[in-house]
Parts: structure tokens; sequence; C-alpha cells
């Protein structure tokens, strides 16, 4: 049913954007906590960095990665150095750019359920004994796990559906930084590829009501025993 | 042993205290909403660190501005019942019974037994149910469980009965003298009823704007009439104390000896010679010049006015001395001047059994 391509370009969107979630869920939950728990100086700046993709061509966001992990840029040319690594043109710097796209839909998500949190409960947590780290993990996480996990769910298809900032910073690489849409894309540039298109287009929507379908699910099973008690 | 001389700047006025605790005593703090009950807890809790002074606690100082010393709240081992109770909503209540025992420090003292403290809030078959699913009295037993079993050389307790309805309140309270007996801890409690005063405190510090205006046995605090945040309050009264006589022949009442003067009560579960307090509401005693005749008040008091002082509701409150005891009576101006009451005259206080009652919060008290 589906091409050799077009399944190459199915494989690669699943990788990018798992790989995006699984280094850029961490973040998010740590930068939301930032945000919504902490006060220091900088955290409106720390705001308003997060945020910026969100407001940024994706295109403008892709040229900077490239001036910093490109191969001239101090991050790529340190890595290179150091590592041997190299993000443009791969599928790990294709994560990269849509993880950076992705990550201010994933903070906001998580931020608003450990906002919905008391801090009463930390506080409980504190007069029993439990240190910082400690009552992260056993009090705050759990209770924000729906959170969380939509914050996974979104973020994910957010990165399958980046095309702007991936084309920009990771051009257009079959097997490698192809993913859905650049496949979409690519198949209409080419004469007689629109039954292609519109197949990819099919795919992409399958996933997408997927994932929200996933999510709504997860959330459901993850608030029954983390509603207020 | 809990010694605190400290305060801190709060956005309406200086929070700024200085009292003492003995190891093993229950301190109520007691005060009107906003006198600053919650922020001298907050405190001693370390939740918030003062600007000025010091709080020693059995021996460690956990905070001393002058010496730049604040001990954390996570590792002060000062346990912290609240209002609501706060139970972890994502774990049982054998989760949250184990929270605070999971992370006792290697080799702390196990005062409080698991087993004993399930028995003593008989929680024992609530273990393995969701906070979600408990009554709101089930959850505060949860939750006092959960502060003892954290092992705590005190325990705060903050208005741990205000969310709960009347007959929930004395089923809590009675779970608390019963630990307070289990368990010899030093206990610090916020309320601003009277009747849990009266009831679960050894002192009391009056607190009013931020400043400590009085400290002292309930008995002493009762009523005062130099206190205005006791004098004025509707269940203004006096903490009379007293022995258990006897009971009347027909099992309605019980007799109790006054240092001289017997006072009927409702019938009491106690055998003579018992220590008894009872609290009289000042609303509910009237005066009278002479002994009266006919009337079905059984108690009428010989006594001495000692001191008068008008409310603000146009009553006065009226200090007797009663075979030695302080009682209080609120009565009208008018009263006042038509019987030509003053200080030094003898009047009779009648007092109706049935108004020294015990369900409604607790006025008729056995000492523990």
């Amino acid at each position: 049913m589906l091409s050799e391509a077009e399944w190459s370009a199915l494989v690669a969107s699943l990788v990018v954007g798992a790989r995006a979630v699984a280094i850029g869920l961490p973040l998010a939950v740590a930068t939301a906590w930032l945000l919504a728990r902490t006060r220091f100086p900088g955290r409106t700046l720390l705001d308003a960095l997060v945020h910026a993709p969100l407001v940024l061509p994706p295109v403008v966001v892709g040229y900077v990665l490239l001036l910093a992990f490109g191969v001239q840029g101090p991050v790529g040319r340190w890595l290179e150095a150091s590592f041997g690594a190299r993000l443009v043109f791969t599928s790990a710097g294709a994560s990269l750019a849509a993880g950076v796209m992705a990550f201010p839909i994933m903070v906001r998500a998580v931020r608003l359920s450990l906002e919905g949190i008391d801090p009463g409960l930390e506080l409980a947590a504190r007069s029993l004994g439990a240190g910082p780290l400690d009552r992260f993990f056993s009090v705050t996480l759990p209770l924000a796990l729906p959170g969380v996990i939509a914050a996974g769910i979104v973020g994910f298809a957010a990165c399958l559906g980046e095309f702007g900032a991936v084309i920009t910073f990771a051009a257009s690489v079959p097997g490698e930084t192809r993913t859905l849409p650049l496949a979409i894309y690519a198949a209409l540039q080419t004469p007689g590829g629109e039954a292609a298109a519109l197949r990819l287009a099919l795919l992409s929507l399958g996933i997408a009501l997927g994932a929200l379908l996933l999510a709504d699910w997860l959330g459901r099973r993850a608030r029954r025993w983390s509603t207020r008690g | 042993m809990i010694e605190f001389d400290a305060g801190l700047a709060r956005d309406a006025f200086r929070v700024e205290a200085r009292f003492a605790a003995e190891g093993g005593a229950t301190t109520a703090l007691f005060g009107a909403s906003g006198a600053g009950k919650s922020t001298l807890l907050a405190l001693l809790a370390g939740a918030l660190r003062p600007d000025r002074g010091r709080i020693v606690v059995e021996g460690e100082v956990l905070d001393d501005v002058a010496g730049g010393r604040h001990v954390p709240l996570e590792r002060r081992r000062i346990a912290w019942v609240f209002q609501d109770g706060r139970l972890f909503p994502h774990l049982t209540v054998a989760g949250n019974l184990d929270y605070g025992l999971a992370r006792l420090p290697r080799g702390a003292a196990r005062r409080f037994a698991r087993e004993r403290v399930i028995e003593v809030l008989d929680v024992g078959a609530l273990l393995g149910r969701w906070p979600r699913d408990l009554s709101g009295g089930e959850r505060q037993r949860v939750a006092i469980g959960r502060a003892l079993l954290a092992q705590p050389r005190l325990l705060l307790l903050d208005e741990p009965l205000a969310s709960l309805d009347a007959p929930r309140r004395l089923e809590i309270l009675g779970f608390l003298e019963r630990a307070r007996r289990e368990f010899p801890l030093s206990m610090v409690y916020v309320t601003h009823s009277l009747a849990e005063v009266l009831r679960i405190a050894d002192r009391v510090v009056l607190l009013e704007r931020g400043r400590v205006v009085g400290e002292g046995a309930p008995a002493e605090l009762a009523g005062r009439l130099d206190t205005p945040l006791l004098a004025a309050r509707p269940d203004a009264g006096a903490l009379l104390q007293a022995h258990v006589a006897g009971h009347e022949a027909d099992g309605s009442a019980t007799r109790l000896d006054l240092g001289g003067t017997p006072l009927l009560v409702p019938r009491l579960a106690a055998a003579p010679g018992e220590a008894v307090r009872a609290y009289v509401l000042a609303g509910e005693v009237m005066l009278a010049t002479s002994r009266p005749q006919g009337l079905s008040v059984r108690n009428v008091l010989p006594a001495r006015i000692l001191r008068l002082a008008a409310r603000a509701d146009a009553t006065v409150l009226v200090e007797l001395d009663c075979g030695g005891q302080r009682l209080l009576a609120a009565v009208s101006r008018g009263a006042v001047v038509e019987l030509g009451l003053e200080a030094g005259r003898d009047v009779y206080a009648l007092v109706k059994t049935v108004s020294i009652d015990a369900p409604a919060g607790g006025r008729l008290l056995l000492d523990p």
C-alpha cells in the first residue's frame, strides 16, 4: 500500500518525534517546574526564551539553530571536536529542530498541571521530612503526571508536523530527515505525486487522531488516582 | 520544651511573640482570625523565616537570626496537621501513614509504633482506601496518624477541627485526647474555639494583632475580664474546678462540690471524688439580690461581685467570687442600674442545671 519512500518517511517521522520527546520532555518538566514554583533573576527572560518558538517564524528558529549548531557554529564546532558528532542534515538534528519548536507546547502543558497542584501538599511532604528532590518525585511529579503525559503526546504530534525549522536546519534527506510533512511537500513538487501526497496526508491525520485519543485515554486513567482527595 | 522568642514583619502588621512551653505539654495558640496564629505556627514549623529572635525546641536551636541559623522545615522533625488534612491523593491511607515513617533518618528513635498509632486512631479498616473515599473525620484521623508516625518531637495542629461539623469535631477531639495520653509529645494547637482550648490545652497563649496579650492555664484565662478578646466573645464564661460529690438518687443529675458550695450538673459518668472542670457560660448565669423562691433553677449560689465590665453590646459582664472560684454573669445595663449591682455587693448566682452541658462542645469536662 505504501511505497518504500513513504514507509521511510513514516519511520523517519516517528524516530525524529520519539527522540525529540524523550530528550525534550524531561527538560520541559524541569523548565515548567522552575517557572511555576521558583522565583529567580532572569525568570522572565527564560519564560520569553522558552516561548519564542511559538511566535517566531519556524524558518527563523531553524536558521538560529544553524548559526549555533551548524558546522561553523560555536556549539556545532565543539560537538564535532569533542564527540565527532554532527547535527546538521541528520535525524538527530531534525529532532533538535522539531523539539525546540514543540518545547513551549510541552512546557505549557506541564506548567498548567503543576500550577493545579496544591502547594500545601508539598508543604505537608516537607513537614514529614521530604527534601526537595524527594518531594518532587514522590508528590509533585505523580500529581502532575496527567499533564506530563499530555505534554509528551501533544509534543510528539507537534514534532511530526514540524516543517519550517526542520527543513531549514536538517534539510530534506530521504530516510534521515525527510519526515511526513517534508515528504508531502516533496511529493507535491514531483509531477504526478498528488496520490502519494494524499496517502501521506491521510497517514498524518491517522497518527494525529491516534495520538489525541491515546492522550485522552491516558489522561483519564491518570486522573482517576491523582484527583484531589 | 519550646522557647519561642521571634518576630516577622507581615503585610498588615508585625508578628512578635515570646512564649515558652514545657516538654510534653499542649499549648493552645488562641485568638481571632488574623491575630497571627498561623504565622506563628509557620515560624515554629520553619515554613517562614523570622527576621528577629530565636526559636529553640528541645534544646536544638532551630532559628537564630543573629547567628544566621535556620534549620529547614524538612529537617526539624516537627510534624504539622493542617485544617484540610492534606493527605496525598495519589497514595492510599497506608501510603500516607508511611510517608513520614519511610523518611526517618537511619537510627532515629521510633517512639510511636505503627500498629499502636493505627489502633489508637482506629484507622486499621481504612488502610487500603484512597483519601478521596474518606469522610472529613476519617481524613483528619489519618492526617494525625501520619504526623505521629513521622516520629516528631513537636506536633503542630493548625485548626484541625475547623473544617468538620460539630459531631465530627467532638469525635476527633476524643481521638486527639487519646493520642495525647498514649503518645507523650509536645503539641502546639492553633484554634479560635474556646471549647477546644478548654478541653485540650495545658497552657494558652492569647494572641491579638500579632502580639501575645496573655499566657496561662486555661482556667485562669477563660473569661478574663482584662482580656477584651475573651470578654467580648458570646461564649465568654468561667471555668469552675470541682469534685464529684455524688449522684442524685433518681439518676437525673450529678452533684459537684465547688469548694463547699454544691452545684448540680447533668448526669456525669464519674465516680465521687473525681476532679471535674465545668465551663459555665456568662450568658446563662442570672443574678438575684435576694434568695429567690419558687424557681425551677436548682443552683442558687451565694456570691460576691468583684468587678463589672461594660461590653460593646450593651451588656455588662459581672465577675463574681463564688466560694473562692470566679464565675461570670452577663446582664443588661438596665439590670445593673435597677438592682444597684456594684463591686462588693452580695448576690445570688442562678445557674440552670441543664445549661451546664457537654454535647454543645464540651462545656462539662473531665480532667484527664
